[in-house]
């Protein structure tokens, strides 16, 4: 007996689809961004919910992964907003992070990674996302001219100017 | 370009090796299921709302359709586009329409990717015929050039980040000549968002300046020699983070800034007491904001919102402010 789908079911492939796709590359975003497991691994949760809620309005002006890295963005920004995440102290020194235990391949990227993490946070924005993203897409996201991105990339290199000249230097 | 994607790629690298410790939830699909259906017992409230909703739009957009009747919108057909710029200008993306002509420079463009100033890039002043008065270019303009631009009688005023001893905002003073007259070089953890000029030469310019992680208003004087009259983070007392904008109002100037979910304006007299101001609390988040006036006089304070919603649109409010 054929099983006939109905919308939801269409709904439901959607989002399993989207999920595989894009589930590490927006837990590498929001790790990025919030610099706490759970937390985002939370976000990442809460984005491909507000995706699934959306979808029907979801026309695709723009591509399926700069759509779910804005609703990513909005998320990790709200996180960042809360009165609990505003009153815990992070600025602590790698040495000093809670988290667990972590062996690092590549000691200079881990470096650059923690750089990263020190960025002011309309910096670091723009800096996370392109993964793959035109600046045109990334100014999208943002929500800024694509001039305004490529500024602030500009001033992002010149804050990682020694954690990215380490890397050259060794590669 | 390839050096765009090379930092792009060490970049990446980077941060999906930090975060390589954390594995895909295999399960996040069918979580993501059980949590939307829990929240759907809301979806009728929610459906009440967006017929409210929808009517509300339908007579706003009758209304709009009224309006827009008296307005005739023409299409020409094999319309030509002629570019006017000589050819080593083609690239840039700030044009500024002056008294003297425009004022090009920036950024030039290539495929996707806008690279700001450079160190052999150059600033140009264009005549109403789009031949070239002059052009600037100077090691200490390397950096970027923000969007507001000034002008008096014998000079142009430029905004800029300059890279060249770590990021600092900058004025630049430009003779009508083309050479530099002044260039005030600021601290680096001062944002300059806008500037304007008044009629004795004095730039006032206004940002945020940051201190032990917290963002303040701040404002900067500089006369018409390019010496600093006055520097400050403002007053703890104000109820914002940032000033955006500043527009000159008879002898004084407004204002406008915004904080967390607040935006801000108000009015300085020429001693820099501030002599009216008006809060208003929003509930989303602010990108930025622009002061402007209308054919009427009215000051219009332009404000753009991030993207708080689920589809990730973002919108402008426009506030008019009558007194």
């Amino acid at each position: 007996m054929e099983v006939v789908k109905g919308p939801d079911d269409n709904r439901e492939e959607r989002l399993t689809r989207m999920v595989e796709q894009h589930q590490s590359s927006l837990l590498t975003l929001c790790y990025a961004y919030l610099h706490e497991r759970q937390l985002a691994e939370d976000a990442v949760q809460e984005t491909f919910l507000r995706a699934y809620r959306a979808l029907d309005a979801f026309r695709g002006e723009c591509e399926e992964k700069t759509w779910l890295t804005s609703i990513a963005i909005n998320v990790c920004r709200s996180t960042c907003r809360s009165a609990w995440f505003r009153r815990v102290n992070r600025r602590i020194t790698p040495e000093e992070m809670p988290d667990e235990p972590r062996s690092y391949d590549d000691q200079d990227a881990a470096e650059l990674a923690w750089a990263i993490q020190r960025l002011p946070d309309k910096l670091k924005e723009v800096v996370l996302y392109y993964q793959e993203l035109t600046m045109p897409e990334i100014a999208k996201i943002v929500g800024v001219t694509a001039s305004m991105v490529s500024r602030r990339i500009k001033k992002a290199h010149g804050y990682l100017r020694d954690a990215l000249g380490k890397e050259d230097h060794h590669g | 370009m390839d050096e765009y994607r090379k930092t792009a790629q060490k970049v990446q690298q980077a941060l999906n090796q930090d975060a390589a410790f954390i594995q895909p939830d295999p399960f996040l699909a069918q979580r993501v299921l059980s949590t939307s259906s829990k929240k759907r017992i809301y979806k009728k409230s929610a459906v009440i709302l967006a017929v409210v909703w929808m009517l509300i739009l339908t007579s706003l957009t009758a209304f709009a359709a009224v309006l827009l009747a008296g307005h005739d919108v023409k299409l020409y057909e094999g319309a030509e586009l002629v570019n006017l710029l000589p050819d080593q200008f083609q690239e840039y993306d700030i044009c500024h329409r002056i008294r003297q002509g425009y004022v090009i420079g920036g950024f030039h463009m290539e495929d996707d990717y806008i690279a700001p100033m450079d160190e052999h890039d150059s600033i140009a002043l264009l005549d109403e015929n789009f031949r070239v008065k002059w052009t600037l270019t100077d090691p200490r303009l390397e950096g970027c050039l923000l969007d507001q631009i000034a002008e008096t009688e014998d000079a142009v005023y430029m905004g800029l980040e300059t890279s060249q001893n770590g990021w600092r905002p900058a004025l630049i003073k430009i003779g009508m000549d083309g050479a530099i007259k002044w260039l005030y070089s600021g601290n680096g953890s001062v944002d300059l968002n806008d500037f304007v000029v008044d009629s004795h030469g004095t730039s006032i310019c206004v940002g945020s300046s940051e201190a032990e992680g917290t963002q303040k208003p701040y404002i900067l004087l500089i006369d018409s020699d390019g010496t600093t009259v006055e520097e400050k983070r403002v007053l703890s007392d104000w109820p914002i983070d940032s000033l955006a904008a500043i527009r000159l109002c008879g002898e004084g100037a407004q204002l406008a800034g915004y904080g967390d979910r607040l935006v801000w304006i108000g009015e300085m007299a020429a001693d820099g007491r501030i002599t009216w101001q008006e809060s208003i609390e929003v509930d989303e988040t602010i990108q930025t904001l622009r002061l402007q006036v209308n054919d009427d006089g009215n000051t219009v304070l332009s404000v753009v919102y991030s993207t708080p919603s689920d589809d990730a649109s973002k919108h402008i409010r426009y506030y008019v402010v009558t007194r």
